[in-house]
């Protein structure tokens, strides 16, 4: 189907653009495990039972930074999409059959990727921090 | 046959109360294998119309067949079939990512037309050597100069090889050595590929080096239409100034002398100089010289200048096309010795 194709296409094409700035990629790792280690030591005294998270408190601390980071990954993926449609890319690409929906999908695609990615890190310092 | 056929095409754009009729009502008619030209200035609707027929724009009436498929009903055998280079100056840029590598901006543009593997490798190949990006496929776009960017962006629009292929502003902003080769390739589309070129541009020169036929825009209509020589030659004649000796009294013989002669259409006379407008003027000259020579008046100097599409311009329009755009000014060459080099 030209819709799956098309945004496997684009997102190949801006996988490939953000591996190439090394310095996103290491932010990016890193980021989750960074506020863990900063933020985490801080919940230790909230009633965590109040919030719902039965009694430990980053049951709700980790569900809710991963709320942020795609909150905040669909915002980058609207200024890429300014900042191509200012370089004329995105009209480059709607010049040519491409479809037009994967034009968006392909990036979203990718930062769902990235989210995937940060959330296994995470899960790893879960259960690194318990042991 | 025609690739492109627009019939009453028209665009207007609405920001709060005000509209603006970028174009209003246009027809074309482009047979294949022509290079045709869009001139105006900045705001005559070169770029909408161009838009509009290359799918990016709704026209708000009017329809148009492009490269034998309905614009209106069928966008998507169009864009099949036509390539598309923007403008590098303005809203958009000209439609490279900065951070590509050039060969992967090829790559990925080939796949938008789902051509791949080793086809897209060998048909990105020749485009980097006959644009003359070799040894730069492997350098990010943002490190190759304004010359090698917008032959990159020539290249994108020809990977699959369309049969119709459109220029906005193909040659702004390249040097003027950049520009004669770039018309170049542009001529070799044709020669070589059979390629229909559709360009816009408000360099006078261009339109008259390049193109078998120009549209004349300004204020979204077409005011004239034909080939360079013809509009040049249908909206003012050459000028011929002669400079007889004796000063004014020699000039008012001369005058008197020339002014019922049956190939001159208007004459001047200023500083001791004559100023005629004759239809062609290179069969005129031997004429005129002739009636002068007979009756003994010695000439000091002679000149003959062929109108250029600005005049044109100014003649159908009533203003320079060159007021009109800032843009172009830096590197436009005198019109003049441009056209006096061609002929």
């Amino acid at each position: 189907m030209s819709f799956i194709r098309d945004t496997m296409l684009v997102f190949r094409r801006q996988e490939r653009l953000a591996l190439r700035q090394p310095a996103w990629v290491i932010i990016g790792l890193t980021q989750p495990i960074l506020y863990l280690a900063l933020f985490g030591p801080l919940l230790k005294g909230l009633p965590g039972a109040a919030l719902g998270g039965g009694g430990n408190a980053y049951r709700f601390f980790v569900p809710g930074l991963l709320i942020q980071l795609a909150l905040f990954g669909s915002t980058f993926v609207g200024f890429a999409i300014i900042s191509d449609w200012r370089s004329g890319v995105i009209e480059r690409f709607r010049v040519t059959p491409v479809n037009r929906l994967a034009i968006m999908a392909g990036r979203v695609l990718r930062d769902v990727v990235t989210l995937v990615v940060q959330a296994a890190c995470w899960s790893r310092a879960r259960t690194r921090s318990r042991r | 046959m025609a690739i492109i056929e627009a019939r009453g095409l028209a665009r207007t754009f609405k920001s709060r109360k005000r509209t603006v009729e970028a174009v209003r009502g246009v027809d074309l008619t482009v047979s294949e294998g022509e290079i045709v030209g869009f001139l105006g200035p900045n705001g005559a609707g070169k770029t909408t119309t161009l838009r509009m027929l290359t799918t990016l724009l709704k026209p708000t009436a009017g329809m148009a067949t492009v490269a034998g498929a309905d614009l209106l009903g069928n966008p998507l055998e169009v864009r099949k079939k036509i390539g598309y280079v923007p403008q590098a100056i303005g809203e958009t840029m000209g439609g490279t990512d900065p951070s590509c590598l050039v060969i992967e901006e090829l790559l990925d543009q080939a796949a938008l037309y789902r051509i791949g593997g080793t086809e897209a490798r060998q048909r990105a190949e020749r485009l980097i050597g006959q644009l003359e990006l070799t040894g730069l496929e492997q350098r990010l776009v943002k490190t190759l100069s304004g010359g090698q960017r917008r032959r990159l962006e020539i290249a994108l629009g020809l990977v699959h090889r369309p049969p119709l292929v459109f220029l906005d502003e193909p040659t702004t902003g390249l040097d003027p050595q950049s520009r004669s080769n770039l018309w170049e390739h542009i001529t070799r589309l044709r020669s070589d590929l059979g390629t229909t070129v559709f360009l816009t541009t408000h360099y006078l020169e261009e339109a008259d080096v390049l193109c078998d036929r120009v549209f004349i825009i300004d204020h979204g209509v077409i005011a004239a239409e034909g080939t360079p020589d013809e509009l040049k030659r249908r909206i003012s004649g050459d000028v011929v100034t002669l400079r007889v000796a004796g000063g004014d009294h020699g000039a008012t013989v001369a005058r008197k002398l020339l002014a019922d002669h049956p190939v001159v259409r208007e004459i001047s006379a200023a500083d001791g100089s004559l100023k005629l407008t004759v239809e062609h003027g290179e069969q005129a000259l031997p004429a005129l010289l002739r009636v002068l020579d007979a009756a003994g008046v010695t000439l000091e100097s002679i000149n003959l200048s062929r109108p250029t599409l600005d005049d044109v311009f100014l003649t159908l329009t009533g203003r320079s096309l060159r007021d009109d755009s800032p843009v172009g000014q830096v590197t436009a060459p005198e019109p003049e010795s441009a056209a006096a080099g061609q002929e």
